[in-house]
């Protein structure tokens, strides 16, 4: 494992071209360029705004629903990006897999990073909401970059089994709409952490990390407070379990991708 | 001083499977056990050997600092299974493998490049997939871009560029991120001689500098001309492995019997089936009038047969040829316009004299054809019937197939 951090490392400057090559690609020859990174989430708030607040008044911790809304779509969409595009990427990559050698990894970490780059340029709008709906800033905001790192330890540990899963069976590339879907109901975005019985949260948490986050993101910028302990201490464990033995996973079978990709 | 080991494999092995992938296999699989010709059969112990191609089987070698390896073999051999391996593109299904330090690969003319960047741009990204910095990238650049020679098209996007602009890029990249291997596969015959003549320089200071390089190509005089040692490879098996000269050699001698000559052969025998003038008891002499078997390049020597002849054979043409087992060049001679008027008799011996044998070393086959006064029809046409091993002078550095008389003038 130290072996493959220390090698990672070394090519970092590969990790960065790759980052900016693939914020070019996504957005090239499209008419609003990096404008859909805001896009994307936005659309989504005010569909949701009006099919679950308007039509189903589904309750929103007291919350106007726009932001209460954004502000799990803004993280949500760091992860599904990241979830669409770097094992894709991979196949995408697949004659420079068959030509060099350089640590595999780092095509879905690229695709992560520049997901996250996404995230950066949507938070803008973000910003500019807290501002209208008059939310006050907090030192609890301080959580955001732990909150932000527990979500990219996990995001790697779910990427990279997928990723090495697509190299091998392309139903990977057919199934991932669709978990991503699936995944965003089974998350607290449009509806409440609150709205799930209390002696249940837990094991929602650890059967899935998302929710505790996005619940965390909630209570530090909407709420002021602390998020739950015990949320972010099992959404953390499981991203770390995830990470190590998704890499370990990714590391044993990157050998022969280039034979089979 | 005492040599360190740069590179060393045990007993490698690449199996590749050839497979119709996903359900095509399972389904292949389920109908087979469902045939009923197949029930109560045990499946489990079952490999499908028309499936699996080894393309490596028990590689070992060794080679250490300063060390040059030439790669050589016929199509298919697993010279590039080999070279992917070695850069760990591919992880080979048993055996090990020790590299130390870092690998630098030219693989495939423009692996890594993309179209729409600039050349410089290709440098950074290039660099970057090699493992470097931006920093040493910066240091090395005006280096590679002088190297390539492409400094008027450096801030052009690649598409643009010319096959052989992008090999000069991507062996100038390759070699200036000073790897401790060096691996190069046969790109080098896309650049034009004056850039092979500088690649060719710059390999030999890099490995004076201590890296090892190795190489694959089907050019033995590339592979003579840089390596000191070398593997033929076949059907993924070491066949030799050793001194350059032994295993181009070697390799040299194999390839002519597996070309198509047994069916020139026998075409050109059909022609002559009667065998009225039969060819027998060719011999290669000295000046001495000593039979020989090999001589040294530049020697003089004598080439005879003897024939014998049941027709009259008046004004005709007599030809000696020597092809080199290698390339297969000819070396051909006619008494056309040299001796008018040949006449065989029932039977006698033709000598042809050499005072300067100027063929290369390497084995050379000699044929003789006796033809009418037109030059078309033979009476007899005999290929390969004896042989010559042309072997060269040690002091000798020379290279190509043929040699010219010559001296040296300077000042």
């Amino acid at each position: 494992m130290k072996t493959y951090l220390q090698e990672l490392f070394r090519y970092r400057e590969l990790l960065t071209n790759l980052t900016i090559r693939e914020i070019k690609i996504r957005y090239k020859q499209t008419l609003f360029g990096l404008g859909w990174a805001v896009l994307q989430p936005l659309a989504m708030m005010v569909v949701f705004t009006v099919i679950f607040s308007k039509f189903l008044n589904l309750k929103s911790e007291g919350i106007p629903y726009p932001i209460f809304s954004y502000s799990a779509l803004l993280f949500w969409t760091f992860f599904s990006t990241s979830l669409s595009f770097g094992p894709n990427a991979m196949i995408r990559m697949g004659e420079m897999i068959k030509k060099i050698y350089f640590p595999r990894e780092i095509i879905p970490l690229a695709a992560i990073f520049a997901a996250f780059i996404d995230m950066l340029i949507a938070s803008i709008i973000f910003a500019g909401m807290m501002i209208y709906y008059k939310i006050s800033l907090s030192p609890q905001l301080l959580f955001i970059p732990l909150l932000v790192f527990i979500q990219i330890i996990f995001t790697i540990g779910v990427i990279f089994i997928l990723s090495a899963l697509n190299v091998y069976y392309r139903d990977i590339r057919h199934g991932i709409p669709f978990i991503v879907q699936i995944w965003m109901y089974g998350t607290p975005i449009v509806y409440s952490m609150e709205s799930i019985p209390y002696k249940y949260q837990h094991l929602y948490v650890l059967i899935n990390p998302m929710a505790g986050l996005i619940d965390s993101y909630r209570k530090v910028i909407l709420h002021q407070s602390s998020p739950n302990a015990g949320f972010l201490f099992i959404a953390g464990i499981v991203s770390i379990i995830l990470v190590f033995s998704s890499y370990w996973v990714f590391k044993k079978m990157e050998g022969n991708f280039a034979d089979v990709i | 001083m005492m040599k360190t080991i740069a590179v060393k494999l045990d007993n490698i092995s690449k199996k590749y499977r050839i497979t119709q992938g996903g359900l095509t296999d399972a389904w292949d699989m389920v109908k087979k056990r469902l045939s009923p010709s197949n029930w109560g059969k045990d499946f489990s112990l079952e490999i499908d050997p028309e499936r699996e191609i080894w393309a490596l089987k028990d590689v070992s070698f060794e080679l250490n600092k300063g060390d040059s390896l030439g790669v050589i073999g016929p199509n298919g051999a697993g010279k590039t299974t080999l070279l992917k391996i070695l850069s760990r593109i591919t992880k080979p299904t048993s055996g090990n493998i020790k590299v130390r330090g870092r690998i630098g690969a030219l693989i495939e003319v423009g692996a890594g490049f993309h179209n729409e960047l600039t050349g410089r741009e290709n440098i950074f990204m290039n660099g970057s997939i090699l493992g470097m910095t931006r920093i040493e990238i910066k240091d090395k650049f005006q280096e590679i871009v002088d190297f390539s020679g492409i400094n008027k098209f450096i801030d052009m996007p690649l598409k643009k560029y010319s096959s052989g602009m992008r090999v000069r890029l991507g062996f100038a990249i390759a070699i200036h991120i000073h790897p401790d291997v060096l691996l190069i596969d046969e790109v080098l015959a896309v650049g034009d001689a004056e850039f092979q003549a500088k690649c060719f320089k710059k390999m030999s200071e890099l490995l004076s500098s201590d890296i090892a390089l190795i190489l694959v190509s089907h050019h033995m005089a590339h592979i003579s001309r840089i390596c000191n040692k070398a593997i033929y490879l076949r059907n993924g098996e070491i066949v030799n492995y050793g001194k350059v000269t032994d295993v181009v050699k070697s390799y040299r001698d194999y390839s002519i019997e597996v070309e198509d000559i047994s069916l020139e052969l026998s075409s050109a025998q059909s022609v002559v089936d009667q065998k009225l003038l039969k060819i027998h008891r060719v011999s290669v002499t000295n000046l001495f009038g000593e039979q020989i078997s090999s001589i040294k390049s530049g020697d003089s020597c004598c080439i005879e047969f003897a024939y014998s002849s049941s027709i009259k054979c008046e004004d005709c043409i007599i030809t000696i040829s020597m092809t080199s087992t290698y390339d297969r060049l000819h070396s051909h001679y006619s008494s056309k316009g040299q001796i008018d008027n040949v006449k065989l008799r029932s039977n006698g011996v033709i000598r042809l004299r050499i005072p300067y044998l100027g063929l290369a070393s390497g084995k050379w086959k000699i044929s003789i054809g006796i033809f009418d006064k037109d030059y078309i029809k033979p009476f007899a046409w005999e290929w390969f019937i004896a042989e010559l091993d042309v072997i060269e002078s040690e002091e000798d550095n020379m290279h190509g197939r043929f040699r010219m008389p010559h001296h040296w003038l300077i000042n």
